[in-house]
């Protein structure tokens, strides 16, 4: 896997633009592509996010000054293009963002043909009982394993407002799957 | 699942994984994005030359004609002569003379009428004896 400063410097020279971003895509695709299908649930919805968070990094590319690091931009754009999709579907559809992922869940079939183990689809109805915000701040702690500091970033909140959120998430998904 | 803890579970894998497929497929999808944003803002940027000259022809032909507007819509003040020869010019002065007569005519009568006294005065010719007249 090629790190960041050899992407970035591919980035930054158009002659080796296009070249950079299918690099970018095999890098980061796999674990961008988690983080917004568990913000978004539907497959054709998160295809046409990380689409647009791409096309984000294209445009904005002048405007990355290297102070973060690159995944952590790219995270922040991915999640920024995930809830704004989710308040514009759920403002059309008139129910909150929490009630759209649920349905989303359960019209997707995957509630019962999850790809995996069982444990990660219980894992993953938990997970819909939280607020929002509270989801993403577990996603990335938990399965993306970002440190408190690089979350902060993304999200614009203090380490100590993401410690308690991170804390109260794991005590309603541990509750969620013992009343199970 | 009743002493379920998420630390003392292995590792539980996000639910959904993007498979090698797709992944390929993102990528030629991406790339072929990027070039039509490429294209987009070239076309765009040939287009605005061909705007910022017709522009800067534009400000250089208003900067150009601002001291002709100016000279044109400067006001002089007239002279007190040129007034005069102007509220002079449309004057109908047999009019004029008709309304000073009518005027006159009209003092006359008042005074004939209103002042008694002043009627005597002027009918009475013996100035000597009115004066004197006790």
């Amino acid at each position: 896997m090629k790190d960041d400063a050899f992407i970035w410097a591919q980035l930054s020279d158009p002659a080796t633009q296009e070249r950079a971003f299918a690099l970018l895509v095999k890098t980061y695709g796999k674990r961008l592509y988690a983080h917004i299908r568990g913000i978004v649930i539907s497959h054709d919805d998160t295809n046409d996010v990380l689409q647009n968070t791409f096309i984000k990094v294209f445009r904005h590319i002048d405007s990355f000054k290297g102070d973060s690091k690159l995944y952590t931009w790219l995270y922040r754009i991915a999640t920024n293009e995930s809830l704004t999709f989710l308040e514009q579907k759920s403002r059309k559809s008139g129910v909150s963002i929490e009630q759209l992922q649920v349905s989303e869940f359960e019209t997707s079939g995957l509630d019962n043909e999850m790809d995996g183990e069982a444990i990660a689809a219980t894992l993953q109805k938990a997970l819909l009982q939280l607020p929002a915000k509270q989801q993403l701040v577990f996603r990335m702690k938990y399965f993306d394993e970002l440190t408190y500091e690089e979350i902060a970033e993304i999200t614009g909140t203090t380490v100590g407002a993401l410690k308690a959120s991170y804390h109260h998430a794991v005590r309603k998904i541990e509750d969620f799957i013992r009343a199970l | 699942m009743k002493d379920f803890k998420l630390d003392t579970q292995p590792k539980i894998k996000p639910a959904f994984e993007a498979s090698d497929t797709y992944l390929d497929q993102l990528q030629k999808q991406v790339v072929s994005s990027i070039q039509q944003e490429k294209n987009k803002k070239a076309a765009f940027r040939i287009s605005t030359r061909g705007i910022w000259r017709y522009a800067a022809a534009a400000v250089v032909v208003i900067a150009a004609s601002i001291p002709i507007v100016n000279n044109s819509l400067v006001t002089t003040e007239p002279t007190s002569s040129e007034i005069e020869h102007e509220l002079l010019r449309n004057v109908d002065f047999g009019s004029v003379a008709f309304a000073l007569d009518n005027e006159l005519s009209l003092v006359t009568t008042e005074s004939e009428s209103t002042d008694p006294v002043e009627n005597e005065l002027l009918e009475n010719t013996n100035v000597e004896f009115l004066i004197t007249e006790p």
